[in-house]
């Protein structure tokens, strides 16, 4: 006997992230689930995020790797509410997980909740964790044919960032191939080319995430 | 590298059907999987065996269909099929077919091996 079934193997994430979602608007929490290869700067991106905009609205950040909290000890340096998770061998975040996490933070006073997740290109691109949306870095250094080669992350993304320009005298890397690549992939994605480094290009993102911060919190 | 999270929910939802429907033995599972869905079907098949092994589903088949990327375009209205990700239509090279499939990833049925 065959019986049907038909339901989306990720659908118990999929509850889960729906109900951080509502927690979030009812909160008026604007959150970014932050994706990248290893070491394409998420962590630098955030520390120099955190110091340019804490004065103006209220950061909290969850920090996911699978082992360690070098991380979650370099953002408390800076500051705001920082919770480290240990996924101890898991490729990615999960919905379940940010529930968890959320406990540490006082919801009603946070703006903005930064969800960096672990370092890999493939897996976190298919759990949501309850985001508003998906930022991801790709750093010049990892080469430009890398949007082709891992497609996922690219096309569910509306933010990518590209880190490392500093180094582009350097490194076999045509950021415009990289750009071509994204766009075919994702027409509607916003790009900005930035150095974590030198600083340059990161007034245009703080910009950016202040008024989608602020957006939220207005309902628009 | 996410294909255990993927084998254990796959359980998970088989268990459940299985209490819903009043069966206790399943020879096998199917499943479709988009081209895009980013999984392995043979690391999939690995962990089911491996997350499975000396349990109730130690003998059931996980039959995975891939389903190949699948495209409209917006302009000569054909479609198409592809392995890979295309950007222009195999027919009148316009830009950015509509991707209609290929990101599937479900559990569609279940067989308990009796009539």
């Amino acid at each position: 006997m065959k019986i049907p079934v038909i339901r989306n193997i990720l659908e118990a994430n999929e509850r889960i992230s729906e109900q951080n979602q509502k927690l979030f608007l009812k909160n008026n929490i604007f959150v970014i689930n932050l994706m990248s290869g290893p070491g394409a700067g998420k962590t630098s991106l955030l520390e120099k995020t955190i110091t340019h905009l804490k004065d103006e609205i209220e950061i909290g950040v969850i920090e996911g790797d699978i082992q360690c909290s070098f991380d979650a000890e370099r953002i408390a340096k800076k500051g705001v509410k920082v919770i480290q998770i240990n996924t101890a061998g898991a490729c990615h975040l999960d919905g379940n997980m940010i529930y968890e996490a959320l406990d540490v933070f006082d919801l009603k006073k946070l703006d903005l909740l930064v969800v960096e997740n672990v370092g890999n290109l493939v897996c976190p691109a298919e759990f949501n964790v309850g985001e508003d949306l998906k930022v991801m870095i790709l750093s010049v250094t990892e080469g430009d044919d890398k949007p082709l080669k891992y497609p996922l992350m690219f096309q569910k993304s509306k933010v990518l960032l590209i880190n490392k320009t500093d180094l582009l005298p350097y490194v076999d890397c045509n950021i415009n191939t990289i750009k071509d690549s994204v766009l075919k992939l994702n027409p509607d994605i916003k790009i900005f080319e930035i150095s974590c480094k030198s600083g340059d290009g990161l007034n245009d993102w703080y910009k950016w995430i202040k008024q989608a911060t602020i957006n939220k919190q207005k309902g628009a | 590298m996410h294909e255990m999270s993927i084998a254990q929910n796959i359980v998970n939802i088989v268990e459940d059907e299985m209490s819903r429907h009043g069966v206790d033995k399943i020879q096998a599972i199917n499943i479709t999987t988009g081209k895009l869905s980013a999984v392995v079907p043979a690391h999939l098949s690995m962990c089911f065996k491996i997350l499975t092994e000396n349990t109730k589903f130690s003998k059931t088949i996980l039959n995975i269909e891939v389903i190949p990327i699948c495209y409209t375009c917006t302009k000569c209205k054909k479609y198409f099929t592809s392995e890979k990700l295309i950007f222009h239509c195999i027919y009148c090279k316009e830009k950015n077919p509509v991707i209609t499939a290929g990101k599937e990833l479900s559990v569609q049925s279940i067989e308990t091996g009796e009539e």
